[in-house]
């Protein structure tokens, strides 16, 4: 290895030992920048100049010994030391290792010596410097990235987790570490609040990464509950590439899901409001039909029913009128069911099956109690709405010839259910909200409920639309 | 029959005035008042005490069903004919329970309205055409449908199929992963079942059921 020009301060009280080192040092290239006799100048000189390396005499004037100075030389600098000394009892070698020396040179020493220690000592500084350098960024990157990482070994004992792995789970890391990952990466599914096996526990021994189920609840150490996703599992590796543990990491998600939450909040609203205006407007229309034109031909009609006599025509323009009046009632019931308005839903939804029975000439059947409990105006649409979509699904769509509406309040909830005997809902059109599914999820879900559909060939297909009874007793 | 006190209860003025035009021909009768909403119907019934009450359905603040009970309430001997666009089984039905002495369907009034107006003042109640055929289509589906009484309860395919399930000692859990439907559907089934059949547990079900030779 080429020596190149090192800067070199010399700490040694001896001149003469001082100059030859220098002459010595000099003459292989190396530069000597200066030469101290005593701990407190090499103090002032390294703060001053800087060199790259100090060789250090253990024995020096002053009240500073060499390993006191490089004591404080460490604490400040980053600067590698040898030591120069004649001394070799065990004390002082052992305060001296201490201080993490990057080489001894034990008097008296030949020429060649020298160059061999600063040539290891710079090497070996290198080697940490970038080996320090690389731990630090890894640090820091770890420390710092937002995302939750837990490292743990093959007995699923924590070994290390970053400061966001701390916050989320509420265990420090010094509580933490060797403690089971279980105990503090205690976890639950959210939707059934179970989970038997933890997920971190899967794929320890693999040597491939995966990730948990998305929708984890996290138990903290204060009892809380945060969701959790967006996880990844590595499998750490030693250098012989075999697993000795895994690496997870997860994001804490409490904001994302709150985001997520209010933008269907907004967007529930937005349905809602939507889905009512569109009502508001029927019954608008309906009762202009009804109670404008429908009452209008009426009258036309009663007036011409008392000109009957005068005029031969009129018995035709009587029955044009009828017509004109039932396509105006036809019409408006088509928008809005006066029903709705002066019946419970259950009279409302018996009354709807046997009209639409009489219609279709099929065999469309109401169950359920005489009447229905109290409910407000737009949830009894709703359920209304649902219940005519769904027929006329199973009419028009599914083929079928028998279907059966039931109208249920069993505990908490209001069930309605409406099955039929055909061909089932295509999977493809439920995914696609084809045939009036969405509009009927989101009559659901604006009345808080939830609406579940199933199909098959050999069952035919099943709509049921669970409200909880106490959402209709709200809305009312 | 001479000088019959008549009041109409319409929010139509227009249709007041065909109900009056209608009614003017025939000299005993006078229309002694006319009222717009269900409320001043009330009223005006108390005040005038009018021989017969011709009373629409659809009326804002109350409607004629509700007006209907109140008057009859107060004079159970009043005389009302429903004149009203509907032609529901529900709005008929309702009324004839509530002590309607006549309903008759408004387009096709004329004649209709006033022989129903000629026989209610008699004492006697009248449907018009429209409106017995209504009941009597009714009443037949009601008779068509009546089945013997244990064959009273009528279950879905589905509903068979979770009965038959539950004989054999599934669990909702195990049939939802027998039928691949959800445990809460398989739920849903078996509270719908147990109210149908009026039983109370799923024991008294299987035996109901079974009794009914549906399984």
């Amino acid at each position: 290895m080429e020596p190149k020009a090192v800067s070199i301060l010399i700490v040694e009280d001896s001149f003469i030992v001082a100059l030859h080192l220098k002459t010595t040092l000099e003459a292989e290239g190396y530069q000597v920048i200066g030469s101290c006799s005593s701990g407190e100048e090499a103090l002032r000189f390294v703060e001053e100049r800087k060199p790259q390396l100090v060789l250090m005499d253990i024995m020096l004037n002053g009240k500073l010994d060499g390993v006191e100075t490089a004591t404080q030389i460490n604490t400040k600098f980053n600067i590698p030391i040898i030591y120069i000394t004649a001394l070799s009892d065990k004390s002082t070698i052992q305060r001296a290792k201490i201080t993490q020396p990057f080489g001894f040179l034990t008097k008296p020493f030949e020429d060649r010596e020298i160059f061999t220690v600063i040539e290891m000592a710079l090497y070996k500084f290198e080697i940490e410097s970038r080996l320090k350098e690389s731990e630090e960024k890894f640090f820091t990157t770890v420390n710092s990235i937002s995302d939750a990482v837990i490292t743990i070994n093959q007995d699923f004992n924590i070994l290390y987790m970053n400061p966001s792995a701390e916050a989320i789970t509420q265990w420090p890391l010094s509580q933490a570490v060797h403690q089971p990952v279980t105990n503090v990466l205690n976890l639950e599914d959210e939707e059934t609040g179970e989970l038997n096996v933890n997920p971190a526990q899967c794929t320890l021994g693999l040597r491939s990464a995966g990730r948990m189920p998305e929708r984890l609840l996290l138990h903290t150490k204060m009892g809380g509950k945060i969701p959790i996703g967006e996880s990844s599992l590595s499998p750490l590796l030693n250098v012989d590439g075999k697993g000795r543990g895994l690496i997870i990491s997860f994001k804490d998600m409490t904001e994302k899901r709150e985001r997520e939450r209010m933008i269907s909040e907004v967007e529930l609203k937005r349905t809602m409001a939507l889905i009512e205006g569109q009502e508001t407007e029927r019954n608008r229309i309906a009762k202009d039909l009804h109670d404008g034109l429908g009452q209008m031909l009426n009258a036309i009609k009663m007036y011409a029913v008392l000109n009957r006599a005068t005029d031969e025509r009129a018995s035709d323009m009587g029955k044009l009128l009828d017509e004109a009046i039932q396509e105006s009632v036809r019409i408006s019931e088509n928008l809005m069911p006066a029903k709705l308005r002066d019946f419970d839903l259950a009279i409302c939804l018996r009354s709807f099956c046997s009209q639409a029975s009489d219609t279709t000439k099929l065999d469309i059947s109401f169950e359920g109690r005489d009447h229905a409990m109290a409910m407000s105006q737009s949830c009894k649409v709703n359920f209304y709405r649902i219940a005519q979509e769904g027929v006329n699904n199973a009419v028009k769509h599914a083929k079928a010839t028998t279907i059966n509406v039931q109208w249920l309040e069993s505990g908490q909830y209001a069930i309605l259910s409406i099955e039929d005997n055909g061909r089932g809902i295509l999977m493809e059109d439920k995914q696609k909200g084809k045939n009036g599914l969405t509009n009927m999820k989101d009559r659901a879900m604006i009345m808080g409920g939830t609406l579940e559909i199933e199909g098959d060939l050999k069952r035919g297909s099943l709509v049921i639309v669970r409200v909880p009874i106490e959402k209709i007793k709200e809305h009312e | 029959m001479n000088n019959t006190k008549i009041l109409i209860a319409d929010d139509h003025a227009m249709i007041r005035a065909g109900i009056r035009a209608l009614l003017g021909e025939e000299k005993e009768i006078t229309i002694v008042g006319e009222a717009a909403t269900g409320k001043e119907a009330i009223e005006k019934y108390k005040d005038l005490q009018p021989d017969l009450l011709i009373l629409d359905i659809s009326m804002p603040d109350m409607n004629g069903m509700e007006v209907t009970q109140q008057i009859l309430k107060e004079d159970p001997q009043a005389k009302i004919i429903i004149l009203s666009m509907y032609d529901d089984e529900e709005y008929i039905s309702r009324c004839i329970e509530y002590g309607v002495m006549g309903y008759v369907i408004k387009s096709e009034t004329g004649t209709e309205l006033a022989q129903a107006v000629k026989n209610v003042l008699v004492g006697q109640t009248y449907f018009s055409d429209q409106v017995q055929k209504i009941i009597f289509k009714r009443y037949s589906t009601n008779l068509s449908k009546k089945k013997p009484k244990e064959m009273e309860v009528e279950l879905t395919k589905r509903e068979i199929e979770i009965v038959k399930l539950i004989s054999e000692g599934l669990t909702s859990k195990q049939m939802a992963n027998k039928l691949v439907i959800s445990a809460r559907t398989v739920e849903t089934h078996r509270a719908n079942l147990i109210k149908k059949c009026g039983v109370h547990n799923a024991i008294e079900l299987v035996k109901k059921v079974e009794k009914l030779g549906l399984i």
